[in-house]
């Protein structure tokens, strides 16, 4: 399989029945990342950036156009086979981390194994070597509201990694963090990128898309020219 | 987190409301179980009531022709005597406990100057089995030296022994009936019976066939009692009894007015009707009852996905498949209703455990019977519950499965 090919979107759009109008949230995206890139998508606030995400990250379909992740088509899949994908080959980060408030950060971090089928003391040993080295052995037992921004995002992280997925894709993940705490996150990315990920990372701040290898640019629901 | 700890944690979250529901669930399988099993009962108690006047009985009574019949003509009255029975008994092998009856004339019975009247009956000694007339410890029934001897003894039902001798013992004692001694051999054990054709056996006076004939005078039995040896062929049975009558008395054995028919096998059959409907009836409110609960439980499955729908976005984003998010919730529902009827069927054990503990001495009681919780009501409820724990999960389930990922995490 050619490299090149490793994320293809070709003439992607996406639209959003609103009653009477339709919002166009892409309007033709043609998109190609290769394997083992650290990309940045950067646009202002409503451009389309958590959309191409989403669909990337097979959350989402295009309304039209085709995606192919790894040479498969995506498009004919149904619901069941996309969460498989997602659950075997993607990791998710959010801005506002999505943890489940009432589990404790192993068990939130075992949650994709639980689809997985893996058994409990397996999900367990897995769940700890992943938060170990996201730094946060000592934090293991913790609920997501017992931890500091900074940590939450690093249990996030730790559940993004746990399938051993091979793709990265995290939507401001440094938004609700103080400085410090979005650059430790950030040096977590570079680290992870450099141990052989595709990492994709949405951002509206250009310093931190500065720091990925490749910016794509992305304004009103269109690529930008580079 | 599997299913169940993840319940759990729901428990611990929404408590009040699934304890309404759970209960909703216990008073509908409580419901269902103890009206399932109290219909049982009481059927079985009308059953036990019926068979008190005689299991399979069958008694034949004279009647006036309605047709002519070799010459004679109609409006004759036939009527039979103790001989006929005699006839039967040597004819008719498929009947067994053939008993000539004569009754039931009102008659004074004295002792110690306490005196009533009671419906005195002349029988033969099949009686007592025929109608499950046992005698109270001490004492006996009419037997076969009494019938040849036409001896003066009396048999009284329990009632009439009450009445005139109270708590004191009757057997041996002489009462006087029509002015006449008559020695008691014995008392009726108190049975449950239903119905009649003179009185109830509980409030008679039975003394010998043959004394009665010739103390009374009468030269015509009131009926012939017997039952068929085999229930099965009973009608050919009845119908050998009829021709065999009908050639001796010479009337027409297909004449219905002559053959005053009275079979307790067709009560029984009616008793089983109206006992099965009643058991459908006590059925559907229950289920009823319980069909409510689980309306109860899809709502609050219901409320829990819609509580949840950011948690079954973030597990769909992890890469949880519609199908095990159904599961789930379709396994929860189904957790709960179980619980719920679990709970139930042991509270519904206990409340019929209860209802045993009454005394059944009073003659309303014995009719609600010994209810128990037995293996057909346990299963019926169980798949009742079944049904309605997959139908109360299975919609809430859905709407789960069907949670838009994206939509769901949009929003903070
Ligand atoms: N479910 C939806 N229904 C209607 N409109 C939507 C929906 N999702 C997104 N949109 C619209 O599509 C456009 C792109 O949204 P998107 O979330 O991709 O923007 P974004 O670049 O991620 O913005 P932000 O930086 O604020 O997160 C916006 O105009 C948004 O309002
Ligand atoms: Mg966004």
């Amino acid at each position: 399989m050619d490299d090149n090919q490793f994320m293809v979107l070709r003439d992607v759009t996406k639209v959003y029945p609103m009653g009477d109008t339709d919002v166009q949230a892409l309007r033709g995206v043609n998109l190609q990342i290769r394997a083992g890139e650290f990309v940045a998508i950067l646009g202002p606030s409503g451009s389309g950036k958590s959309t191409i995400m989403h669909i990337l990250g097979c959350l989402d379909t295009p309304t039209s156009g085709t995606y192919h992740l790894d040479g498969v088509g995506i498009q004919g899949l149904d619901p069941n086979e996309l969460a498989e994908i997602r659950n075997s080959r993607i990791g998710f980060v959010f801005q506002s981390f999505h943890l489940l408030p009432r589990a404790t950060a192993c068990e939130n971090v075992e949650l994709p194994l639980v689809f997985a089928g893996v058994n409990a003391a397996d999900r367990r040993t897995m769940a700890e070597r992943v938060l170990e080295q996201v730094g946060l052995g000592h934090r293991m037992r913790h609920l997501p509201n017992e931890l500091s921004g900074g940590e939450r995002q690093r249990v996030a992280i730790a559940r993004s990694l746990v399938n051993g997925p091979s793709i990265l894709l995290a939507d401001e993940p440094t938004g609700n963090l103080d400085s410090r705490s979005g650059a430790e996150i950030l040096a977590l990315f570079e680290q992870l990128h450099a141990e052989g990920r595709t990492v994709i990372l949405v951002t509206h701040d250009e310093s931190i898309a500065q720091r990925t290898q490749r910016v794509i640019s992305i304004f009103d629901g269109k690529i930008q020219p580079d | 987190m599997s299913s169940v700890s993840h319940l759990i944690r729901q428990l611990k979250q929404d408590r009040i409301r699934i304890a309404l529901t759970l209960f909703g669930i216990v008073w509908g399988t409580v419901s269902i179980t103890v009206l399932s099993a109290l219909g049982e009962s009481v059927h079985r108690a009308l059953l036990k009531g019926q068979k008190g006047q005689g299991d399979g009985l069958v008694r034949v009574a004279g009647g006036v022709t309605s047709r002519p019949y070799a010459g004679y003509p109609r409006g004759r009255w036939i009527g039979f005597i103790r001989r006929d029975g005699q006839l039967i008994r040597d004819k008719v092998p498929e009947a067994e406990l053939v008993c000539a009856e004569f009754g039931a004339p009102f008659r004074e019975v004295a002792w110690r100057g306490r005196v009533i009247n009671v419906q005195m009956l002349g029988v033969e000694p099949a009686y007592r089995d025929l109608r499950s007339c046992f005698p109270q410890e001490g004492g006996r029934f009419i037997n076969d030296l009494d019938m040849r001897q036409r001896r003066r003894v009396a048999f009284l039902g329990n009632d009439i022994k009450e009445k005139l001798f109270g708590e004191a013992s009757a057997v041996g004692q002489t009462v006087r009936i029509m002015n006449l001694p008559f020695t008691v051999i014995g008392v009726l054990r108190p049975k449950l019976q239903l119905s009649s054709y003179f009185t109830l056996d509980k409030s008679a006076v039975f003394i010998p066939a043959s004394t009665f004939e010739s103390l009374i005078g009468w030269r015509h039995v009131s009926g012939i009692l017997y039952r068929p040896k085999d229930p099965a062929t009973g009608q050919k049975t009845n119908a050998t009894v009829r021709t065999l009558l009908a050639a001796r008395h010479g009337c027409d054995p297909n004449d219905s007015r002559v053959w005053n028919v009275y079979n307790t096998q067709e009560l029984v059959d009616i008793l089983n009707d109206v006992g099965f409907g009643m058991r459908v009836f006590m059925f559907l409110i229950g289920a009823l009852t319980l069909i409510v609960a689980g309306v109860g439980v899809a709502n609050i499955m219901f409320v829990l996905v819609q509580d949840s729908t950011r948690q079954i976005g973030i597990k769909m984003a992890v890469g949880a498949k519609p199908r095990q998010i159904l599961r789930q919730y379709l396994l929860e529902g189904f957790a709960l209703v179980l619980l719920g009827g679990v709970i139930g069927l042991l509270v519904s054990w206990a409340v019929l455990w209860l209802i045993r503990q009454i005394p059944m001495d009073q003659e309303g009681l014995a009719y609600l019977g010994r209810p128990e919780l037995s293996p057909v009501t346990a299963l019926t409820v169980s798949s009742v519950l079944a049904l309605i724990a997959l139908a109360a999960g299975f919609f809430p389930a859905r709407r789960a499965a069907s949670v838009d990922p994206v939509e769901a995490l949009r929003y903070e």
